[in-house]
């Protein structure tokens, strides 16, 4: 056997079941390896578009995704899903093939250096000497990606040593994980905390859906009967429809769950790392607030606030030590009664498609177990703002990287892992062009992908900072010439539907879920729709803008879109 | 600081990278590898941020034993 039958056989011995890759010459005996393989392999048409794809698998399993990529170009095309997978904490082995181990730090032809580069995006990185390493490098690759707080490993694995003889064996997989339990000391304070508490407010984030701990934090919510806000990561934790769930938080959350946050006495984070987006202005976040905070990760502790309680450990053990009665019903009923003042309306009078009620009606039609893997802008807002999720797994957003073209790749690993499953990805005119190419991996494997196209001719959420912010000064945000995308989407063998006006949605909709292979809705929207409300960056949580009167009407200044 | 490690190739490359991407400047670097293939190295740095966050981030690397502010070390250098 050589190295790089060996490899396989290890992925197999993972229990490895998809791969998504694109071959090269640094990488070809792997290629050769895996004809003989159990393991499907999934050809994309960009070696970005098969690491998000190895996301989808991940994000919806909790299982290391696996990806693949030639040296040189290759692995630099892998580089941005890497960095994207350790920003949300995603558990993902990438593999490259590697210059011969001679002409290393030669400048060979495809030569890169991989490791040099994805240091700062991986948990670990290995580049392989010999083809006996192989059996523990998988090993440990498995184990590091998928323990403790998850992330992407790299094994970069040079041509000779994938064509050396060994007699290696796969080892026995190490399914080790950090399950402790948190510090008794830390428990008896935060207890203290929360039984003295008027106002505390659950501040859940990925964490939750990375342990599989919702039932846990449904649990706990229930018993204090505090209300719950969620991260963009954190959607679904409760659901959606749950009554103590207040909405997310942050830059586009509502002013409910920001609100609630602000006026809070206890924060308690659950697998949240304080990130930017959610806490505005950091030293008037929750100005008045005491923290407990759970994470598998020490690190997180104590990073951005000093928690007054810190619960290192598995989530599902921190929230279930902390799962008692407290005294917050009239706070409680505060802020529903914010929840009610400010719920989102979606009477809008206009002719044109109203975007958040367009994702209000359809995650109303769709399955209550459908995925939904959003692109980045203000659509990826909107979503997050009107669609309701039953679990944290349904949701899957590029939230720490924020990378545009994550969406579509992404949909192709979820619907490939979840075959029966309803797979919806909704995406802009901008983020679809990121990834187009893999509309032709959607038509070869026949994946019955749903995917939406919310074309407001334009980078949208950039243009809206510019009017907000750059006095309306618009810089190469103008995507008015783009091709008609149920065109491309048809030139590539799939279905499509596209759509501008309000009463084409309810048909659109039901023919859009009723498809069974895959399926383009293009729906054209008002270029000047903006995401409300908004705190502006560098603001306190508590400076929330509303729209203006005229903002979610048609502006008139601007010319008639051309459809 | 005193940081403790199995040697690799890249163990000084992963340590240095997290003390500079999380805001820390190295004043001094002294390593050496002993005879159990364990790499310690020494650090003077400086900052405004806190040295216990850093500590945390440094062992979370793959390899890394022990880390330790060492007070003579910390008072000079280290905020
Ligand atoms: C790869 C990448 N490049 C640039 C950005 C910056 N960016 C954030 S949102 C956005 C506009 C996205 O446009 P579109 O996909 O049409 O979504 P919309 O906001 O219009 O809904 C841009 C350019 C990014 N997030 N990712
Ligand atoms: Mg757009």
């Amino acid at each position: 056997m050589n190295g790089a039958e060996l490899l396989i056989r290890c992925l197999e011995n993972e229990g490895v079941r998809h791969i998504w890759g694109y071959p090269g010459g640094a990488i070809m005996p792997v290629y050769d390896a895996l004809l003989g393989s159990s393991i499907r392999h999934y050809l994309t048409r960009h070696e970005q578009g098969a690491a998000f794809a190895a996301q989808g698998l991940a994000r919806t399993t909790g299982k290391p995704g696996v990806c693949m990529a030639t040296s040189g170009p290759g692995a630099t095309n892998l580089v941005t899903g890497i960095a994207d997978a350790m920003m949300d904490s995603v558990p993902m082995v990438a593999i490259t093939g590697q210059v011969p181990s001679a002409m290393l730090g030669t400048d060979a032809f495809q030569e890169a250096d991989v490791i040099g580069m994805t240091l700062p995006f991986v948990k670990h990185s290995w580049q392989l000497e010999s083809a006996d390493e192989i059996p523990e490098v998988v090993r440990d690759a498995f184990q590091i990606a998928g323990s403790g707080r998850p992330g992407p490993v790299l094994i970069d694995v040079p041509k000779d040593v994938q064509l050396a003889l060994t007699t290696g064996e796969p080892l026995a997989c190490d399914s080790r994980n950090d399950e402790s339990a948190p510090d008794a000391v830390e428990v008896a304070r935060a207890r203290d905390l929360l039984w003295h508490s008027e106002r505390p407010v659950i501040y859940a984030g990925g964490g939750v859906r990375i342990a599989g701990a919702w039932n846990e934090l449904r649990a706990f919510a229930e018993a204090t009967g505090a209300p719950v806000v969620h991260t963009l990561q954190g959607l679904g934790g409760v659901p959606g429809d749950h009554p103590q769930f207040v909405g997310m938080l942050g830059m586009h959350g509502s002013r409910a769950a920001n609100m609630a946050v602000q006026e809070s006495d206890l924060l308690i984070a659950v697998g949240a790392r304080f990130d930017d987006r959610v806490t505005g202005k950091l030293d008037t976040f929750a100005p008045g607030a005491s923290v407990i905070h759970m994470d598998v990760d020490a690190a997180e502790l104590g990073k951005l606030r000093r928690p007054h309680a810190s619960l290192k450990g598995c989530l599902r053990r921190s929230l279930a030590a902390l799962a008692e009665p407290t005294q917050c019903a009239p706070w409680r009923a505060r802020v529903d009664a914010w929840k009610t003042e400010h719920a989102s309306r979606y009477d809008a009078p206009f002719d044109s498609i109203y975007a958040p009620r367009l994702l209000r009606d359809l995650c109303e039609a769709a399955p209550r177990d459908a995925y939904v893997c959003c692109d980045v802008g203000q659509h990826q807002m909107w979503v997050a703002q009107h669609w309701k999720f039953a679990d944290p797994r349904r949701h899957l957003t590029s939230g720490g990287l924020g990378t545009m073209g994550f969406g579509l790749p992404a949909a192709i690993g979820v619907k490939t892992t979840h075959s029966d499953a309803t797979v919806i990805c909704v995406s802009g005119d901008g983020s679809i062009m990121m990834n187009i190419q893999e509309l032709a991996t959607l038509r070869r494997y026949g994946l019955g992908v749903k995917l939406l196209v919310i074309d407001n001719s334009a980078l949208g959420m950039v243009r809206q900072w510019q009017e907000l912010f750059f006095n309306g000064r618009e810089s190469e945000v103008d995507l008015s010439d783009n091709p008609d995308f149920a065109e491309v989407a048809r030139a590539f063998g799939i279905e499509a539907i596209g759509i501008d006006r309000a009463d084409q949605v309810p048909d659109a909709i039901e023919a859009f879920l009723a498809a069974e292979g895959p399926v383009m809705l293009h729906a054209r929207i008002d270029r000047a729709a903006n995401v409300w409300p908004l705190v502006p960056p560098g603001a306190s949580n508590s400076d929330m803008l509303e729209p203006t009167a005229t903002a979610t009407e048609p502006d008139e200044r601007l010319e008639p879109q051309s459809v | 600081m005193r940081v403790i490690a199995c040697f690799n190739d890249t163990a000084l490359l992963r340590l240095l990278g997290v003390v500079r991407r999380r805001g820390f400047c190295v004043r001094s670097v002294e390593a050496n590898v002993d005879g159990t293939g364990r790499m310690n190295v020494s650090l003077a740095l400086e900052s405004d941020r806190p040295v216990d966050v850093l500590i945390r981030q440094i062992g979370r690397l793959i390899g890394v034993e022990d880390v330790r502010v060492e007070p003579a070390v910390a008072s000079v250098a280290v905020a």
